[in-house]
């Protein structure tokens, strides 16, 4: 049996050392190498999130683009829009990729009017009178890369486009309260606005650079004269004499160039569809061609059944009724030249309602457009009343004596000087047609990745 | 003694290079730090800007070009307009809007603009517009720009020209010197009046 010499050497550590190096070396370059992956994918997580960030800013880009287009076009409820156009095929609601610089790219996605119970941006959709709503999503990419960031908005605007170009009473040259008037609409001119007595402007005044406000002397800082009210944050202790309107003038007289009528002349139903009660006295009357020209006296009765009629002149008085029919949606002319070139003189049309005379007119001052070509004067007094829409930008529109106007008014110089004046915008009756105006957001989400964006959000 | 030499060789060359592996990871690491804290900064300020009224929003003054190429001044094509140039390339400028009547203040509440133009002394926290910035231990400046956008695929129905306003937002860093320079952080989005 042989045993180990105890005095031998140990040999067998021989070799140790560089093993020993290289695999603490290999064990820090493991370290490091996790260091610089994971800096590696700090800064690869870095750049997705700077492009992240600005895929959301091209989306909400997106989103603002789309509102604009929407505000510009003006789509029927039917309809929504890709790039430029109105479309009313749901494939077709959509824009095509457009750059934002830097490598950032939207494309949108449009709806027609939403319904009941369709959901946008994560709420589910209440129809609201006279409101159209739609839903917009926008999509963003940067240099491409997949998924792009999506955002959703449900947006809103007031549907029908204003019959005229004020919401209230325009007067291009002058417009003149006076007396013991509250104008309950704003009063518009280029030029001049004149308050007189205790004149009341409840819902404020416009004015176009150079035009002049003037209220009675020293009225102006009195609460018991003149009032100026609603005006750019309401009344205040010391009223500005003059606002002035940033944009938009001269104010125009324009209306748009759809009506609610659309039929031709229909003179010839006065006294054979259109019920007329003369009450057997001659001084009621139509005389048509020539000279155009309808008398409402004496308790007479005329029911407008039809869409365009042309007048040189109108009077009623002493009682006299002027009705639209329930549903009817009527425009008249008085002394256009164009529906009747008959007229004695071209610009001397008038329309008077006086003598506790009446236009009775069921249907809201919207279905009931007055359009005077010539000088006028157009005139409601006496205790006369009227709900229209009038349109006479060429003529002088008085209401006096406790007459009744409802609606708005378009004239050269309009005078209030007694009586009421009652402006009815805020129930919609003097819009027109069904497209939207000017959009604004309602609400807002940014979608969950995975869905596509013409699916939703 | 051969093998603790070897030994001692392959750990240095080894070490040595790993020092530099792991210095580069750190500057990574800082680049990226400075990069999230700029798009942070630059999603800031495109929200804040978004918050002020449309009417408002124009360059209080007009600003000048830069000479340096690392400044967002040096973008800023000089000539009657003065343009921005908001894209890589040239051509991709528009026309800055600049308030009539200067930057916006209790006195002057029309056809005014609360962008300024030089963020100097101008702490973010206080001010809108161009500001100076700091996060922790990285700070730097914010030059807001507000520029017309012209829209070309409206259609006809549209204005045809400046028909809504683009805000450019561009984030640097301030380095130690000697250190390269961090790429500015430029974001832009489109808002239109409503």
């Amino acid at each position: 049996m042989r045993y180990p010499n105890p005095k031998r050497r140990p040999t067998d550590e021989a070799g140790f050392v560089l093993p020993t190096a290289v695999i603490v070396l290999m064990i820090v370059t493991v370290l490091v190498g996790a260091a610089v992956t994971v800096a590696m994918q700090t800064s690869t997580s870095t750049t997705r999130d700077d492009n992240t960030k600005a895929a959301l800013e091209a989306a909400e880009g997106g989103l603002q683009v789309a509102s604009y287009r929407l505000s510009q076009l003006k789509p029927e409820k039917e309809e929504c829009i890709n790039g430029s156009e109105k479309k009313t095929t749901v494939s077709e609601c959509k824009s095509g990729s457009e750059s934002l610089g830097n490598g950032a790219t939207f494309q949108y996605w449009t709806t027609k009017a939403l319904n009941a119970g369709e959901k946008c941006a994560g709420q589910t959709i209440e129809v609201k009178a006279g409101i159209a709503q739609r839903c917009v999503t926008s999509e963003g990419k940067v240099n491409g890369v997949e998924p792009g960031t999506r955002l959703q908005t449900r947006i809103e605007s007031a549907v029908g486009e204003s019959l005229f170009s004020i919401d209230g009473i325009l007067g291009l040259e002058e417009v003149l309260v006076n007396g013991n008037v509250t104008a309950t609409a704003v009063v518009a001119s280029n030029l001049k606005i004149k308050g007189e007595g205790s004149a009341t402007f409840s819902k404020g005044f416009e004015i176009c650079p150079g035009g002049t406000f003037k209220p009675a002397v020293g009225a102006e800082r009195n609460a018991s004269g003149v009032t100026v009210g609603n005006v750019k944050g309401g009344y205040v202790g010391d009223p500005p004499l003059e606002i002035t309107r940033s944009s938009g003038c001269p104010i125009e007289a324009k209306i748009p160039s759809v009506h609610p009528t659309a039929a031709e002349n229909e003179d010839s139903r006065i006294g054979t569809t259109d019920e007329f009660f003369t009450e057997g006295k001659s001084a009621n009357k139509f005389t048509g061609s020539p000279t155009y020209e309808l008398t409402l006296s004496s308790n007479s009765k005329l029911t407008l059944g039809g869409s365009k009629y042309y007048f040189c002149k109108v009077l009623a008085e002493r009682n006299g009724e002027l009705k639209i029919a329930t549903g009817a949606k009527v425009e008249i002319f008085i002394d256009s030249h164009t529906g009747n070139p008959n007229c004695p003189e071209k610009g001397s049309g008038t329309f008077t309602i006086e003598g506790n005379s009446h236009l009775v007119n069921p249907n809201g001052p919207g279905a009931l457009l007055i359009e005077m070509a010539g000088k006028g004067p157009f005139s409601v007094k006496n205790s006369g009343s009227l709900s229209a829409s009038v349109y006479a930008p060429e003529a002088e529109v008085v209401l006096s004596g406790a007459g009744t106007l409802t609606g708005a008014v378009v004239g050269a110089k309009v005078h209030l000087e007694a009586g009421s004046f009652i402006f009815s915008e805020e129930s919609g009756e003097l819009k027109v047609g069904n497209a939207g105006g000017t959009y604004s957001r309602k609400a807002w989400e940014q979608c969950t990745p995975g869905s596509g964006a013409s699916e939703g959000c | 003694m051969v093998e603790v030499l070897a030994a001692v060789l392959v750990l240095t060359v080894g070490i040595i290079g790993l020092i530099g592996a792991f210095d580069s990871a750190r500057k990574l690491t800082l680049l990226s730090e400075r990069r999230t804290s700029m798009a942070h900064r630059a999603q800031l300020e495109i929200e804040r800007l978004q918050a002020i009224p449309y009417s408002e929003l124009s360059m209080s003054s007009t600003p000048t070009h830069s000479a340096e190429t690392t400044n967002p001044d040096y973008y800023v094509k000089e000539g009657s307009p003065t343009e921005y140039q908001y894209g890589a390339v040239s051509t991709e400028a528009e026309l800055l809007a600049v308030a009539k009547s200067g930057e916006c203040t209790s006195m002057v509440k029309t056809e005014c603009g609360v962008i300024s133009t030089s963020p100097t002394g101008r702490e973010c926290s206080q001010k809108v517009g161009a500001c100076e910035w700091k996060d922790g231990l990285i700070s730097g400046n914010v030059y807001d720009f507000v520029t017309w956008h012209t829209d070309k695929n409206c259609g006809a129905k549209c204005p045809t020209q400046e028909n809504y306003k683009r805000l450019t937002v561009v984030v640097t860093v301030k380095v130690p010197s000697g250190t390269r320079a961090v790429a500015p952080v430029r974001v832009s989005t489109l808002l239109a009046e409503s």
